[in-house]
């Protein structure tokens, strides 16, 4: 009985022992995420407070289901990666030549957004179908309600943040995110720029 | 009609000039003169002297087991000539003459098994004849050298049985030999992966497995080696030794038994070639049965690229292989083994009791058979371990077990003394301590001058460890399980290793004393290396990586 | 006993044995099978002698039936050398034996008296049996003599005789066009469902394939010391367990690859999702089940494909009948996009024609419960094997076109996946990286195909 006993506690030992890759499991998801990082995953976790209570609460109702671990973003990867995408969607919801015009007085009234792919890409409807295609991935179970609140929230945050007044301080910010990429992961970097995906 | 006379015609066929000129004889009559003439006059008969002391014929005390192992020798004989017709050493046909032989030829099957229980056999019987002479003394003055040449003989039953196995040439065989020839690239200085062996230049290539093998690895050259050895050159051999034991036997009086004043001593005609035809017949009977009811075992056919799971070594090794759980390579497959050959070589030499030659002798001679008895078991014990009781990956399986269950990982091992990161404790503690322990063990027996009393040794001893167990479970260090080895096997090895030598040899004068003791430490060393490995889980007690000694 | 009566005794024992063992090697199962053939042979002679109606015919028909009837008993075999076959199994079967049975045709039904069936065939004709021997198609042990041995389906003989259809496997080893060859019909047919089912897409042949699992190539040469006994001791094949006797064993590779098939491997090959036994928890085999998707007839035809797809067997130049590749249909646009789709194997993971996503252990899932530490081992075992790849046509829509070839191209790596347990074992299965694999036009052609099947999103923004 003893001898099974021992046994037992031998192979927790062995199993503790070799718990690192059990340990990754209980790693966050932005340590997961830094194993195989883009440059969004570098940035913060979550929006500042002051930033937040500056939108509408549609918007602001959007943003607490990204980050939630349960029936949210964060259940997956972590909330770093789509706030500091450089996805921008123009606005115009829902209807399509709303957001070309969007896109077309955004061409000309902020030119210089459109010369830096790493820090702006600007779609029409991008944010739309990124938001899709993970309620899609197998296990989401994101629901549609909640999946289009978290649109909202990226599309309207993706203008407010990216673009007009704050261009440069965004900028300036994804350009550091990159940059961390590049010194700390540069394998990943080169493949990203090769990908045309930093 | 004239009536047939039955003896005229006898004698004018015996008189004959054909007759004759074979079987000088003559009509034979059942007169002493004749008796002893049947013995003189026959080649094969006139090893045997003419008139035998009746107490030698005795199969309680013989058991004919020399006699057997040689009818087990012709039987070999006759049948691997036999044999040679139909098989072919080479890799591309070898597997395939073993099927011709089992399905195609004539008897075939029936030949092949008899050779192969045959073998089988030859060396329970040739043991069983070493533990006979053994335990009747009969290997003390005069009859030092034939046990030697015994011994050799043993060895080289065991290494035709060896070679004998490759030549299925299926997975059976090619994993076996692959096992034992292994051990030879563990020789110290000679082979490549043996201690010092790097260092005198050996090198896969050139070392004495190189040279076993013909090769690398058990491959075509292999095979033909081993024919060769098998078939020619060690039978040979065998064969003037065989020579040579029979002669001496011959010229010791062909009996150690003991003289008994106006014993009247008896023919050999009929009384002994008698019993010889007897137990020859039987045991002729016996293998016949054997191969007539089981069939020899042939695996799939040799597969270098797969391995299986798990490969054993033949029987007769397969303790050695189970010492390989406790040992290095170079002690369990080398040291051990000769230490075996060259113990049993030395024991009529180490052994001054007068008492016990030609007879069974169990209390006048309590040493020598209590230790050789030792030995034999342990080496059956471990035979039965290594065969029965190791499954796949050599874990542990009882036999009610099913080799189709998985089981978990051994837990880690650790090492007592060694170099930082590999022992427990520092190898400069370690080897300065392990000398001093074994000149102890080896040297205090003798400088204890009184005897000790066996009782209360050993009470004291068991005492003395029950408390050391019972604070190590307290300190949560071990379990009962653990305690229980502690105990058995530690007490057997201070019995056998410390008092009984104290009680019994202390008064040899100092080189055989010294012998005596290497082998007896020797021995015990294995008891309790078997215990510090499967009750604590401790690979080496002084491990010293840097020249490959481990022990 | 007295010596005397013992040396009797013994000599007499001895003598008894010898007998014995000669009665029991005289007495060999091929004998009876031999002697009945002849017997039967010369009576179908002598009816037919007292039937025929020319006297000299019929004579010689009752001399060769008398001849027929004294024939030695003798171990026939047919000799390869070629092919390095020596097959004994005309001593039973005598009516396959050319010298024997000098037309290799007869009216008796029974194994193993009757004939060689299609000896008129062109197929037996291009295989004349003093060229081929028998085990070169049939396999089995031909050096064996006796039934169950010579059949092969015994203990530590790992090419047992094909079992019906897939003897075809042995078309494979030597026509390279098996695919278009007649008489080799479900060997191609095995090929074509092979690829129907999308099982290169983790099973290469000879390179030609995806390499998330074995390569297939040479998958008949496996070695049965290989496979864990505590698996096959999980197969069913018709439901039931499969014995393993030592002279009747069905515990070979033919039956292992039909394992595949007909059973889930994850049943089959469990491994250890819960570390019982390792120290890192190993998830069962990553195969998804394809029991309900293909029939027992279907299975024969792959089993009998794979049973061909051999190397260790060298096959002599002469013996060997080349064939120009495949070519491939000329197509463009979507249709060109769902062949390359099946070319490669995708619904291997993806599902016949990317309808739904076939079973990743552990990954997410839908229809998941959540995680919870506290769930019972089964229960666990039971939301693991929900993890799924994706449904395609779901997601396609999300997708712009260069999105899709990029994603494709790139693959996804194992590491990526989301786990159900956190504590269990990383899912086997992967996307391989399909760059430099699938040309460029194919990629577009699928990229079409796949966009074309895309559902229509209904989520409202």
């Amino acid at each position: 009985m003893n001898r099974k006993l021992t046994l037992i506690a031998a192979v927790a030992l062995l199993g503790a022992v070799f718990a690192a890759p059990l340990r990754a499991a209980e790693m966050t998801e932005k340590e997961k995420a830094l194993t195989n990082p883009y440059p969004n995953d570098f940035g913060p976790e979550t929006l500042p407070d002051a930033v937040l209570k500056s939108y509408p609460a549609n918007v602001q109702a959007g943003y607490k289901k990204l980050i939630s671990t349960k029936g949210g973003c964060a259940q997956c990867h972590s909330a770093a990666r789509p706030l500091n995408s450089r996805f921008v969607e123009p606005e115009g919801g829902i209807d399509d030549k709303k957001q070309e015009a969007a896109l077309a007085a955004l061409k000309k009234a902020q030119p210089e957004l459109f010369a830096d792919a790493t820090v702006w890409q600007i779609e029409t409807k991008i944010w739309s179908r990124y938001v899709k295609r993970m309620m899609n991935k197998p296990g989401c179970g994101i629901q549609k309600a909640d999946g289009k609140a978290i649109y909202e929230f990226l599309a309207y945050d993706s203008i407010k943040r990216k673009t007009g007044a704050n261009a440069a301080a965004w900028a300036a910010h994804r350009k550091g995110l990159v940059e961390q990429l590049k010194a700390k992961n540069p394998k990943r970097y080169d493949e990203l720029k090769e990908a045309k995906d930093l | 009609m004239p009536t047939l006379d039955i003896e005229k015609i006898k004698k004018e066929v015996i008189d004959s000039q054909l007759w004759r000129s074979v079987f000088r004889g003559g009509v034979w009559k059942d007169t002493p003169r004749d008796r002893a003439g049947h013995i003189i006059g026959n080649v094969w008969l006139h090893l045997h002297p003419v008139k035998v002391r009746p107490r030698a014929l005795e199969w309680l005390y013989t058991w004919g087991m020399g006699g057997i192992s040689f009818a087990l020798y012709l039987i070999l004989t006759l049948t691997g000539v036999a044999l040679m017709f139909y098989y072919r050493p080479t890799i591309g046909l070898a597997y395939r003459d073993i099927k011709d032989l089992e399905f195609a030829v004539t008897l075939g099957m029936f030949l092949r098994n008899a050779h192969r229980w045959a073998a089988q056999a030859m060396v329970v019987a040739v043991i069983a004849h070493m533990v006979r002479v053994f335990l009747t003394g009969a290997y003390k003055k005069p009859r030092e050298f034939n046990w030697g040449i015994g011994v050799l003989l043993l060895t080289l039953t065991l290494f035709l049985s060896f070679t004998g196995y490759l030549l299925p040439w299926d997975q059976l065989a090619i994993w076996a030999v692959t096992v034992g020839t292994n051990m030879a690239g563990a020789t110290p200085v000679l082979g490549n992966e043996g201690p010092l062996g790097s260092l005198v230049g050996m090198r896969i290539n050139n070392d004495v497995r190189f040279t076993l093998l013909g090769g690398t690895m058990v491959g075509e050259n292999t095979l033909l080696r081993f024919y060769v050895m098998h078939c020619v050159a060690v039978p040979l051999v065998v064969g003037i030794l065989l020579i040579l034991h029979f002669w001496r036997i011959r010229k010791d009086s062909f009996s150690a038994a003991p003289y008994v004043a106006n014993e009247e001593k008896v023919d050999v005609w009929p009384h002994l070639v008698k019993r010889e035809y007897i137990a020859a017949a039987a045991t002729v009977l016996f293998i016949m049965v054997w191969s007539i009811l089981q069939n020899a075992p042939l695996e799939a056919i040799a597969n270098p690229n797969v391995t299986t799971n798990p490969s054993k070594a033949p029987w007769y090794f397969v303790g050695l292989q189970e010492l390989l759980v406790y040992f290095d390579p170079w002690i369990a497959g080398v040291v051990m083994p000769g230490l075996i050959i060259v113990g049993l070589i030395a024991i009529p030499y180490i052994d001054t009791n007068p008492k016990g030659v030609g007879y069974y002798a169990w209390k006048e001679r309590p040493f020598a058979n209590t230790l050789f008895m030792l030995g034999v078991v342990m080496w059956f014990a471990l035979i039965y371990i290594g065969y029965a009781l190791r499954g796949p990956n050599y874990a542990w399986y009882w036999p009610w077990e099913s080799w189709f269950m998985v089981k978990p990982a051994p837990p880690p091992t650790w090492s007592v003394f060694g170099p930082k990161g590999e022992g427990a404790y520092s190898m400069l503690i370690g080897i300065p301590l392990m000398g001093a322990v074994t000149a102890a063990w080896m040297l205090l027996p003798k400088l204890i001058q009184k005897e000790l009393d066996g009782k209360k040794t050993m009470g004291a001893f068991l005492g003395a460890l029950a408390v050391v167990a019972g604070i190590g479970m307290a300190m949560g260090k071990m379990g009962p399980i653990e305690g229980a080895f502690l105990l058995f096997f530690t007490g057997a090895s201070f019995y056998y290793g410390f008092v009984l030598p104290q009680r019994h040899i202390r008064t040899l004068d100092w080189p055989r004393y010294l012998v005596t003791m290497v082998l007896v430490v020797s021995t015990m060393s294995v008891l309790l290396k078997m215990c510090a490995r499967l009750a604590f889980n401790i690979k080496y007690v002084l491990t010293i990586p840097s020249i490959s000694m481990n022990f | 006993m007295s010596y005397r009566k013992a040396f009797i005794v013994s000599n007499a024992l001895v003598l008894a044995a010898f007998v014995w063992a000669f009665a029991k090697d005289f007495y060999a199962p091929w004998r009876p099978y031999q002697a009945k053939y002849y017997q039967m042979a010369a009576d179908e002679l002598d009816k037919q002698a007292a039937a025929e109606k020319d006297e000299k015919k019929s004579a010689d028909l009752k001399v060769a039936a008398k001849k027929m009837r004294r024939s030695p008993m003798e171990i026939k075999q047919i000799i390869s050398v070629d092919l390095g076959r020596f097959d004994r199994c005309v001593t039973c079967h005598v009516g396959m034996d050319e010298y024997t049975n000098t037309t290799l045709k007869n009216n008796f039904t029974e194994h193993p008296y009757k004939a060689h069936p299609k000896v008129d065939t062109a197929l037996i004709k291009a295989h004349p049996f003093n060229k081929f021997g028998c085990t070169s198609c049939h396999s089995g042990q031909g050096l064996a003599t006796t039934v169950e041995a010579a059949h092969g389906w015994v203990k530590h003989w790992e090419k047992p005789m094909l079992k019906g259809v897939t003897i075809q496997g042995s078309c494979v080893k030597c026509h390279d066009n098996f695919e278009t060859l007649k008489g080799a019909e479900v060997a191609a047919q095995g090929k074509k469902l092979f690829n129907k089912h999308g099982c290169q897409g983790c099973h290469a042949i000879n390179g030609k394939g995806g390499v998330v699992s074995v390569e297939l190539g040479d998958i008949a040469d496996k070695p049965f010391e290989r496979i864990a006994g505590y698996n096959f001791k999980k197969v069913r094949i018709d439901g039931k367990e499969l014995p393993n006797e030592h002279h009747d064993s069905h515990w070979n590779l033919q039956n292992w690859i039909r394992a595949h098939i007909v059973n889930d491997p994850a049943v089959v090959t469990p491994n250890d999702p819960f570390a019982h036994y390792n120290s890192e928890p190993i998830p069962p085999s990553g195969m998804p089940d394809f029991t309900k998707e293909i029939g027992k007839d279907e299975a024969e035809a792959i089993v009998a494909y794979l049973s061909g797809l051999t190397k260790e067997e060298i096959i002599p130049y002469r013996y060997h009948v080349t064939a120009p590749p495949a070519k491939e249909p000329q197509l463009s646009g979507a249709a060109n996009g769902k062949r390359v789709y099946e070319k490669y194997g995708c619904q291997g993971c993806h599902g016949l024609e990317a309808k739904q996503g076939r079973r990743r252990f552990n990954a997410a899932g839908d229809g998941q419960k959540e995680y919870d530490e506290k769930m019972p081992e089964a229960e666990q075992l039971e939301q693991m094997n929900l993890g799924a790849e994706p449904t395609l046509p779901k997601l396609v829509g999300t997708y712009t076109k260069d999105e899709l070839i990029h994603k494709i191209e790139a693959g996804v790596p194992a590491a990526d996946a989301k786990k159900w347990s956190p504590k269990g074992p990383m899912p086997m299965v992967y996307m391989p990286a399909w760059k430099g694999k699938i040309s460029k036009q194919e990629l577009e052609d699928l990229a079409t195909w796949l966009i074309s099947i895309g559902v229509k999103d209904d989520s409202g923004f």
